[in-house]
């Protein structure tokens, strides 16, 4: 009987454990959002962000004008 | 030429990646830095690695995929090592002349690498880079996005049939792509130091697949026979391709790096084969003329290049523009004694004799016109 109950009781920790641990991940990763894919996979963003951008650099040139033919 | 992605299109990441078995559970920064739990864009790119892959890819790619990884800094594709050896044994014996030169090389000629990331994830950066499919990881490098998009003026342009009046590579009209004669073996390196690439122990040869061609019952056995390593496979089936001339480098007055090559033309040269071996024994290969000239870095040094004719310009080519029949295997006598085809003195610049000696044919090895053919 006392086996049982100490069965009984392990067990009933150990799912609150677990309960408390999902919990709390779901929590983390909620608060924890990574801005990286969010941002990278939303194109609206990217082009809102690369045109930013490309205003800032518009006067600066690329590369030389003077590199021609064939490489 | 592909053409190049938006800046947006650039940096698009497909949000299927997170479904990717191996790589979907590593977060960005794992690999790239970053922050990013920060929301501002500007900030939460401190740090960030574009090619976390390059120079080095021991902490990323090479976690894993660690017995391609060890092979990295031997990989022609990464060391471009050829370039060096090359241009060191044109460069000037003078201590200060030669670093200057070995300064100019690092500035233009070391761009073009490659890395494990700019064949599976992104496009080259030599090319204006751009993830390939939203950083999906592509397990065979696309052609056009990848391969072709730094080999193009020469080898897509033969293999695709864009040099005007040449026709596609044989190849191509089956549908072949590069990786199924160019292995993943042989470009991820196998460990050695080659010289050139032509070294490169398990680079694709003709023989591979046809390798009946002596047999009886081949199309042609007397005249492979005939011809078994004295030319090159390609002197028979390749059509003309393109030469460049005269690289010029330099840095223009806002900083940037300049290149510049005089035109370029088609021809098809046959000359003595410069890198005989076991692996290339024949005499007799198809050469094409490469830009580097005496003052290709003059605006940096002037006499650089003082050993110029160490080496030859008009170097051993495989061109990727195969046909079975060609304007010069049509009969004997389309090759025997056509001095046209071959590489004569008078095809080459006065200042650029001594570097070709060992590669011109000289008029006693000219195949002679045969009777009755």
């Amino acid at each position: 009987m006392k086996m049982i109950k100490f069965a009984v009781h392990f067990a009933l920790a150990l799912t609150i454990c677990l309960v408390f641990f999902w919990s709390s991940r779901v929590t983390w990763s909620a608060e924890e959002e990574n801005h990286c894919f969010t941002c990278h996979t939303n194109a609206g963003k990217l082009i809102k962000i690369t045109r930013e951008i490309q205003k800032v650099n518009k006067d600066k040139p690329g590369g030389s004008a003077e590199t021609e033919g064939e490489g | 030429m592909v053409e190049p992605l938006a800046p947006h299109e650039k940096i698009w990441v497909d949000s299927s990646i997170a479904e990717d078995e191996y790589h979907g559970d590593l977060g960005c920064h794992e690999c790239h830095g970053g922050d990013p739990s920060d929301p501002n864009w500007k900030t939460a790119h401190d740090g960030v690695v574009k090619d976390p892959s390059y120079p080095d890819p021991s902490g990323t790619c090479g976690a894993c995929h660690d017995s391609i990884a060890e092979n990295y800094d031997k990989n022609l594709h990464v060391s471009l090592a050829p370039f060096k050896k090359m241009i060191d044994m044109r460069a000037s014996d003078d201590k200060d002349i030669h670093a200057k030169v070995d300064g100019a090389r690092q500035r233009h000629c070391t761009e073009c690498h490659s890395s494990c990331g700019q064949c599976h994830i992104s496009r080259p950066e030599a090319v204006e880079g751009g993830l390939l499919d939203g950083h999906l990881f592509q397990k065979t490098p696309p052609m056009h996005t990848v391969c072709t998009a730094c080999h193009g003026s020469r080898i897509e342009k033969e293999f695709l049939g864009k040099n005007k009046g040449i026709p596609p590579d044989v190849h191509k009209k089956k549908y072949f792509k590069c990786n199924k004669c160019h292995t993943a073996e042989e470009m991820h390196g196998d460990g050695e130091e080659y010289a050139n690439r032509y070294e490169v122990k398990n680079g694709p040869q003709c023989l591979d697949c046809h390798e009946d061609i002596y047999e009886p019952q081949a199309a042609n056995p007397k005249s492979h026979w005939i011809h078994k390593d004295q030319v090159s496979c390609q002197v028979c089936h390749s059509m003309p391709y393109k030469n460049c001339y005269s690289c010029h480098v330099g840095t223009d007055k806002q900083g940037f790096k300049y290149y510049k090559t005089k035109a370029s033309d088609i021809q098809f040269k046959i000359g003595l084969n410069p890198l005989q071996s076991d692996r290339r024994p024949e005499e007799f290969v198809t050469l094409r003329h490469v830009p580097v000239d005496q003052d290709t870095f003059d605006f940096y040094v002037k006499d650089g290049l003082t050993n110029f004719d160490q080496l030859p310009n008009w170097k051993l080519t495989t061109p990727h523009n195969i046909q079975r029949h060609t304007p010069q295997n049509k009969t004997c006598n389309s090759c025997h004694g056509k001095e046209e085809l071959f590489l004569l003195e008078k095809d080459v610049k006065p200042k650029d004799q001594k570097a070709n000696k060992d590669v011109v044919v000289p008029p006693e090895r000219l195949p002679r016109k045969r009777s009755g053919s």
